[in-house]
């Protein structure tokens, strides 16, 4: 089966606006259930196992995330982040299973409290077709200042 | 001296049981001038663990206290510490993170250092006088460097005193920390880095704050609540319980001396060293409980209890702490400026760990803290919020008070604060703060 660009595209800018706008529960509905949520600390190849991430999640830890973000007392995204970010360079590869491997870049501008930062990296997406549509089985985020003092990440990369 | 008042910077009134802190000495820059000169120029600063070092020519290269330096295992087997400046004309001669090396040669014009930061290469050394000297030209090293238990600290002031005695009250917390394992205990490689927009004492005073648990991580506490542990009993004790015998739930706030000082409350959660909980399963228990057993046999009931069963908060002065909750965290920091600091925390494990054990310890680590955890964020914004509120100026005073007058104050008082205050105040002022009292 030939992968088709556009619905790839379509995918990944739904995600993005899904997560600028902080719609957690939608954003959430894209994961399958053997989820793997990753933003390495230091370098982009780490040992998860082994070495400190910023964020390893697995299925059971991205609901608590979510649960978290939407108690109302997570203090830190109070008041929210606001953001946009741009999605570009995007390369897709045909894995085994019929999994598809879409690299992209991104470029995140985030403004709260007065401080406003840019963030970028390059996503990796494991995606897999699932009753007809994609969710993501995996991604893994490799930020440019992985190796740097990072502030608040409390909000969806 | 220094232009700036260092009058009545610490309130503490033990008659009347009231303990205040002038919120000038976390915003003026003038402090931090003098924090830099009298704390972190005199007191013994973490560098480094020496398991990031196992072989000959091994180094870590990182700032410490605010410079850059390298910690490095020499061919001899000893550690030393460099300051990482070439003594021509200041570029840093080590520019990697981590490695293992033979000698550094600057890149500016390649003059090479050996191991131990001898000048042992000069290109052109014959355009020199005669009275160029190479011996006069080794790396700077700290004045002092010494090692408790694998924590190699630096210290600027060649009169401090010796490592040991520094450690006060402090030493028993590290060996019970140190004491999990029989095969030492290994920093993970990797860490977590991040900035926080506030004055460096509130994270200090942050990290053994037993008061703002249920409060401020209120979520988090949700989800530990959710797999059956019982945190409002446990962070909020009332009374203080004898944690050699384990009855009950209890906790302590200690002064360790020489501003350190430490909470220790029975675990309300499991901890992978060897103490089992529900949420770790059942296929964890007998391997967990076995451990129990032998720290037992190594250390007798009673020890064995408070290595396992008990977590602690521990705050070496000034600026290194060592959590033993779930997962071990060495955590160091350093000021910017007044209001910014750098955080560096690294995860602590025994060092043949069972690799479910260290599964469980990692999931925790990177659940609760971190810039993308679900705790540290939270603590960032509420220190960053207070420095916020620091712009009005009016309001000149915080209250360090909880727990003043109480005969066993517990990990939800403010002893442990208080302790870090005067020793501070001592420092900056070369007075006790003693006795002061506060305006009626
Ligand atoms: S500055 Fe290092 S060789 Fe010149
Ligand atoms: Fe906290």
């Amino acid at each position: 089966m030939a992968v088709n660009r556009h619905e790839v595209e379509n995918f990944l800018y739904r995600e993005a606006r899904l997560m600028d706008e902080h719609a957690y529960d939608d954003w959430l509905a894209l994961w399958t259930d053997d989820a793997l949520y990753w933003v390495p600390s230091n370098r982009d190849d780490v040992d998860p196992g082994k070495e400190v991430s910023l964020i390893y999640d697995d299925r059971i830890r991205l609901q608590m995330r979510i649960a978290r973000l939407k108690s109302g007392v997570a203090h830190a995204q109070d008041p929210k982040s606001r953001m946009r970010r741009v999605l570009s360079n995007i390369e897709i590869e045909e894995a085994e299973g019929g999994d598809v491997i879409v690299t992209s870049n991104f470029m995140l501008a985030e403004l709260r409290r007065g401080k406003h930062d840019i963030f970028a990296g390059r996503s990796i997406h494991r995606l897999r077709l699932y009753n007809g549509s994609f969710r993501i089985a995996s991604k893994k985020v490799l930020l440019v200042n992985n190796d740097d003092y990072i502030d608040n990440l409390t909000f969806l990369i | 001296m220094d232009g700036v008042s260092l009058h009545r910077l610490v309130i503490d009134d033990e008659a009347r049981g009231l303990f205040r802190v002038n919120r000038r000495i976390f915003t003026e820059p003038e402090y931090l001038e003098i924090e830099r000169r009298r704390i972190f120029e005199t007191c013994w600063i973490y560098a480094a663990h020496e398991s990031e070092l196992p072989r000959p020519g091994d180094f870590v290269s990182r700032r410490v206290a605010g410079r850059p330096v390298i910690a490095i295992r020499g061919d001899d087997g000893a550690v030393r510490v460099l300051l990482n400046t070439c003594t021509h004309r200041g570029a840093l001669v080590c520019r990697e993170d981590r490695g293992n090396a033979k000698s550094f040669q600057c890149p500016y014009h390649a003059w090479t250092f050996s191991q131990r930061g001898e000048l042992i290469g000069v290109p052109g050394e014959e355009s020199y006088s005669p009275a160029f000297d190479r011996k006069e030209l080794t790396l700077g090293q700290p004045a002092r460097v010494d090692t408790y238990r694998g924590f190699i600290f630096i210290n600027f002031n060649r009169d401090a005193g010796e490592l040991t005695d520094y450690l006060a009250g402090a030493k028993e917390y590290l060996d019970l920390v140190c004491d999990q394992s029989e095969t030492g205990m290994k920093v993970s490689q990797g860490l977590q880095a991040y900035s926080i927009r506030a004055n460096w004492k509130l994270l200090v005073e942050n990290s053994y704050d037993g008061y703002h648990a249920v409060s401020a991580h209120r979520r988090y506490m949700r989800f530990l609540e959710d797999t059956g542990i019982d945190i409002k009993g446990s962070m909020n004790p009332r009374q203080e319980v004898d944690l050699g015998t384990g009855a009950g739930k209890g906790s302590r706030a200690l002064d360790l001396g020489n501003g350190h000082a430490v909470i220790e409350y029975e675990s309300p959660w499991g901890r992978p060293i060897a103490y089992w909980a529900p949420s770790f399963g059942e296929s964890a228990k007998g391997r967990i409980e076995a451990a129990r057993r032998r720290l037992e046999e190594r250390f007798g009931a009673e020890r064995a209890w408070r290595i396992s069963g008990t977590s602690r908060n521990l705050g070496i002065f000034p600026n290194l702490v060592v959590n033993d909750i779930m997962a071990v965290t060495i955590r160091t920091f350093f000021p910017l400026t007044p209001d910014y600091l750098e955080v560096n925390a690294w995860s602590l494990a025994p060092a043949n760990e069972h690799p479910q054990d260290a599964a469980l310890r990692h999931d925790n680590f990177l659940t609760f803290l971190g810039p993308g955890g679900f705790a540290t964020p939270d603590d960032i914004e509420m220190l960053e919020t207070c420095q916020r509120g620091f712009a009005n100026h009016e309001v000149e005073w915080s209250d360090i008070s909880r727990g003043m007058k109480s005969a066993h104050p517990l990990m939800s008082d403010e002893l442990q604060m208080r302790a870090f205050w005067r020793r501070w105040n001592e420092l900056m002022t070369g007075s006790h703060a003693r006795g002061s009292q506060c305006a009626a």
